[in-house]
């Protein structure tokens, strides 16, 4: 299986990534994908000029990610799929990326978001993307860390935002 | 004078600038800046933008940041791209900016990353290794 890992991050690239999952994890191949962060020059460069040591960064947009791991060329790589928001992680099964876990990490604020933990806040686009996930049966993990728990994390979002859910 | 801001995780920037105090005293032009767990990079950029205008004389401002990669170091470099004047260095450590706050004044912005790389790297050894020196 070549994606090993989707986790849906907006801090995208970071100090957790680089240091504790990729100790965990024998990553090949970091794509970040977000169809605004692809077509913005300095972020590009940016990501790929931080590639950890053996690894190389892509940053595309949810159709090409989905297209590119669908390709030949993913075949014998360990890919870890950095998605910015719950949304692009959802968009990414959607479109055909053969992936049962969506794994939430930092949702650091943004305008309209509330609050589920110190390093989840969740918008009313993600919860409603989740939900429809959850109802086909994409298994949802909430870890910062690879220690986390992998239980099923459905239950607290809904809890956490009944208005947004019904 | 060259600014200089810190921008690192958790409480380390302020805890580093209270360190260095003790070492060189009392500084001028100098800020910290922490990530917190809930922040996002374009908010931290905010936050950098700001203290940067707050301590940039019209020398520029060299900023040192924790992690190669990290959100402090994502978010100052996003800015050092498209702004001229600011530079950034990584791996701060003490040495680093002692030795860069007793330097700094007279020294141009490209001369203070040197220093900051400089003393950064030669402030880690092991103690064998300076026993065998002497």
């Amino acid at each position: 299986m070549p994606v090993v890992h989707v986790r849906m991050d907006n801090r995208l690239i970071h100090g957790q990534i680089l240091v504790s999952w990729n100790a965990e994890m024998k990553i090949d191949h970091i794509i970040v994908t977000n169809d605004k962060v692809a077509s913005d020059p300095i972020q590009v460069t940016l990501l790929k000029a931080v590639a950890p040591i053996g690894a190389e960064v892509s940053v595309l947009s949810i159709e090409d990610c989905v297209a590119y791991c669908n390709s030949p060329k993913a075949e014998n790589e360990n890919i870890f799929i950095i998605a910015k928001f719950p949304e692009d992680g959802v968009a990414l099964v959607d479109a055909g990326l053969d992936m049962p876990v969506l794994n939430l990490g930092n949702q650091a604020y943004v305008r309209g978001s509330k609050k589920l933990s110190n390093t989840v806040f969740l918008t009313e686009v993600g919860v409603k993307a989740l939900k429809s996930a959850h109802e086909n049966g994409i298994h949802i993990t909430c870890r910062m860390m690879p220690a986390d728990s992998e239980e099923e994390f459905w239950p607290k979002i809904a809890k956490a935002y009944p208005d947004w859910v019904a | 004078m060259v600014g200089v801001l810190v921008v690192a995780h958790g409480e380390m920037a302020s805890g580093l600038l209270d360190a260095a105090r003790m070492i060189v005293g009392d500084q001028e032009a100098l800020l910290d800046l922490s990530l917190q767990e809930m922040e996002d990079v374009e908010g931290l950029m905010d936050k950098v933008e700001q203290a940067i205008s707050r301590i940039d004389t019209g020398e520029g401002v060299l900023v040192l940041v924790d992690l190669p990669g990290a959100s402090p170091f994502n978010a100052s470099a996003r800015i050092a791209m498209q702004r001229e004047g600011i530079e950034v260095v990584t791996g701060v450590n003490l040495p680093m900016l002692a030795e860069l706050l007793v330097m700094r004044d007279g020294s141009s912005l490209e001369e203070c990353v040197d220093i900051a790389k400089e003393a950064g790297i030669s402030g880690v050894r092991t103690l064998s290794e300076i026993l065998k020196k002497k």
